[in-house]
């Protein structure tokens, strides 16, 4: 492992910062502090967390989640994992659930077979940093055949100011085999720039279908490049659901590769930028098999001076022929000193496909204001309902305790701003 | 400006009085032949205001469609390998001025094909551009547009074929500067055997340019396995009063309409070819001459047909 994080800093020294997408320039490395350690030993029972901590993710509803309707947790805080339970039954079906650092140790063979093969270090800057300095994060593994009914949830936390979490989450879905997993990021606000660089692999075998609903509510001091890859298997399916709220600036496309026959893929993503906010995100898709099927359906609201990019790609490779895709962004702006940015890329090397891609731009009717503040409702209140009912097919896919919190964040962020 | 501009071999310079409407459109027809491969055209137009023009460019090697299956064996392939076409076309439309642009390039597909054309509004002006673009080997085009004045509008219809291993990058870009401004781009065309394409069209609603709508649309039939397809359609938005649209499909032609014409007692061939002029007659019926209509009908029957 020390051998890869070496090489992987020396690729990170030679590889160039993007040229495209929000400035980086604001971000200096020396400042961030790649690695700081919660005054705690993982924990296996909540009450053992420390008090500060315990606080911290309470107020963010993370055990009684679990309590209710969730078969295992995780809770990384800064840059380990603090706490850690899975469901007994799980255990005994095999279901792998755990922090990367346990997993390195226990599952050596898995490891090795699987770390970082999916995103090489030598993919970009960020990504090679992560190589170099990852630590926490959550490895799962789902045995053939067994389907975990409840969702499985990792809730990483960054609390020291300057630090950068690199957090990497492995998750191996055998055949036939179906997970729900939840990941949710947040960090306090601090004046000082923070780093996010984590690392998503997921490893979806014939068959399986795993769904991975991601709510990023970052602090705006947090600069977001995570990088999140999936390979899909044949007849497997990866669904991803992705909120982007937080960050000052987010450079996230989650990428599905369609490796296998009749494989699919679904993408579901909405992200709001505000005040000060740079959220460049969208997603990639290889069709590298025929019969493979995809549907990107994406959502963006900019306000308040905030810019909101869909940046995306569809390649249908040359043998993936009966290829389908279908790509629908829209976009909503709420002021005009906003800025909302469609760049979709489509490259079909291949004749049996159908393809279709369509984007809208464009602002909240007057006319739509108008009829429902004659039905009594308030000019402020009707804006609030018509961007809800915008974001509401995401919301739909999102577990509902997000889906109350996005609704929230939209309500906070509509709330005097609009007069 | 850069030295280039001055070292053209051709060009015309066009300028209508106020108020003047041109009934018939002016056709300036550019060759290429033996003697002379290459083509660098210089062209201005100008468009007073309140006056309306029809111009014709056709880009054509003289030996390509009517002699080059006859002629192939007694001419000298090397000059005709080289047929080089670089040209320039600037429009400047006064207040309420319309320009008809239509550029038809049939080079011939061993040659290569740059062209570069930037139009520049004032209040109300419109501009329609109409692009058939049927041969070369690597036919590179660009279009600027800039929508400065309130209410003005931009159209741009082009029609691509490709067939061999031709190579076709196309790159329009509308910049919606002034209030109520309008564009449209549609881009239809067809790809066979080892043809490629690039599409990148660009909407920027800039910043002031309220009610603005800008939409762009484009089709491509992919009739080989070979083909390459790729399509980048953006829409850059810093106005929130405005309205973007774009719209992207390809694949390949429908098999229902496919059948159907052939219980009719259409040939494959002949269905497929009814088939893509329906998708692309509406722009190629644009061009308001009968004749030069009917020889991209032509065109484009022949290079399906491989007879080109």
């Amino acid at each position: 492992m020390r051998e890869f994080r070496l090489k992987s800093l020396e690729i990170y020294d030679k590889t160039e910062l993007p040229t495209w997408g929000p400035s980086l320039s604001e971000l200096d490395m020396d400042n961030i502090v790649t690695y700081v350690r919660p005054d705690t030993e993982m924990k296996g029972n909540w009450s053992e967390v420390p008090e500060e901590i315990k606080d911290t993710f309470d107020k963010l509803g993370i055990p009684k989640a679990e309590r209710e309707s969730l078969a295992g947790v995780g809770a990384q805080y800064d840059s380990e994992v603090v706490y850690h339970s899975i469901r007994e039954e799980l255990v005994k079906l095999g279901v792998v659930y755990t922090d990367m650092e346990s997993a390195l140790h226990d599952y050596e063979d898995i490891i090795k077979e699987y770390f970082m093969k999916l995103v090489p270090p030598s993919d970009h800057k960020f990504v090679a940093l992560h190589g170099a300095v990852w630590s926490g994060g959550s490895f799962v593994y789902v045995p053939e055949g067994v389907e975990v009914s409840y969702p499985l949830q990792s809730y990483f936390r960054l609390n020291s100011p300057g630090a950068g979490q690199f957090e990497h989450t492995l998750i191996i879905v055998e055949k036939g085999a179906k997970l729900h997993f939840i990941e949710g990021c947040s960090a306090p606000k601090y004046n000082v720039t923070n780093l996010h660089a984590g690392c998503v692999e997921l490893y979806v075998k014939e068959g399986a279908t795993l769904r991975y609903s991601t709510i990023e509510n970052w602090s705006r001091n947090m600069l977001n490049l995570n990088t999140k890859r999936a390979i899909v298997e044949k007849d497997g399916a990866i669904e991803w659901v992705s909120g982007s709220f937080g960050s000052r600036k987010s450079m996230l496309y989650p990428m599905s590769i369609l490796k296998g026959e009749r494989a699919r893929s679904e993408f579901t993503g909405i992200t709001f930028a505000g005040a000060g906010q740079h959220l460049d995100t969208g997603t990639k898709v290889v069709h590298a098999a025929p019969y493979t099927s995809s549907t990107v359906n994406t959502k963006s609201i900019s306000k308040s001076g905030g810019t909101a990019v869909y940046r995306g790609s569809v390649r249908v490779a040359a043998n993936a022929h009966h290829s389908k895709s279908t790509i629908s962004c829209e976009s909503l702006m709420l002021d005009d000193f906003s800025r909302s940015d469609t760049i979709p890329v489509l490259d079909i090397m291949n004749d049996e496909v159908e393809i279709g891609h369509e984007a809208k731009i464009g602002r909240i009717s007057d006319d739509a204001i108008y009829y429902l503040m004659t039905r009594g409702i308030s000019e402020e209140e009707a804006k609030a309902m018509i961007v809800r009912g915008f974001a509401e097919p995401i919301a739909k896919e999102l577990p509902l305790e997000y889906a109350v919190e996005m609704n929230n964040l939209i309500k906070l962020e509509l709330e005097g701003s609009i007069g | 400006m850069g030295n280039y501009v001055y070292q053209f071999n051709t060009g015309f310079y066009l300028e209508t009085l106020p108020n003047q409407k041109i009934q018939a459109p002016i056709v300036i027809p550019y060759r290429t032949n033996q003697l002379q491969n290459s083509i660098i055209d210089n062209n201005v137009i100008i468009a007073k205001e309140n006056s309306e023009v029809t111009v014709m460019i056709d880009y054509k090697s003289k030996d390509d469609l009517d002699n080059r299956a006859a002629s192939r064996e007694t001419l000298d392939m090397k000059d005709l390998n080289e047929v080089f076409h670089n040209g320039l076309t600037r429009i400047y439309l006064e207040k309420g001025a319309t320009v008809n642009l239509i550029k038809i390039q049939s080079l011939l597909d061993t040659g290569n094909h740059f062209d570069t054309c930037i139009a520049s509004l004032q209040d109300n002006a419109k501009i329609n551009f109409v692009l058939i673009e049927l041969g070369s080997r690597n036919s590179i085009t660009n279009i600027k547009t800039d929508l400065n004045g309130a209410g003005s509008t931009a159209e741009i219809h082009t029609v691509y074929l490709g067939h061999k291993d031709r190579k076709f990058d196309i790159n329009y870009l509308v910049n919606h500067y002034g209030k109520e401004t309008k564009s449209k781009i549609e881009v239809k065309g067809a790809l066979l055997d080892k043809s490629s394409k690039i599409f990148k069209g660009t909407l920027d609603f800039k910043k002031g340019a309220k009610k603005s709508v800008g939409q762009e649309e484009e089709y491509a039939v992919l009739l080989s396995k070979e083909v390459r397809n790729r399509s980048v359609p953006i829409l850059l938005c810093s106005e929130d009063d405005v309205s973007g649209q774009h719209a992207a499909s390809a694949g390949k032609i429908d098999e229902n309409k496919l059948f159907y014409l052939m219980t009719r007692g259409f040939s494959e061939a002949d269905a497929k070819k009814l088939i893509i002029e329906a998708a692309i007659g509406p722009i190629i019926d644009l061009i308001p001459l009968e004749e030069i209509r009917t020889s991209i009908y032509d065109g484009i029957r022949r290079r399906l047909a491989h007879e080109l």
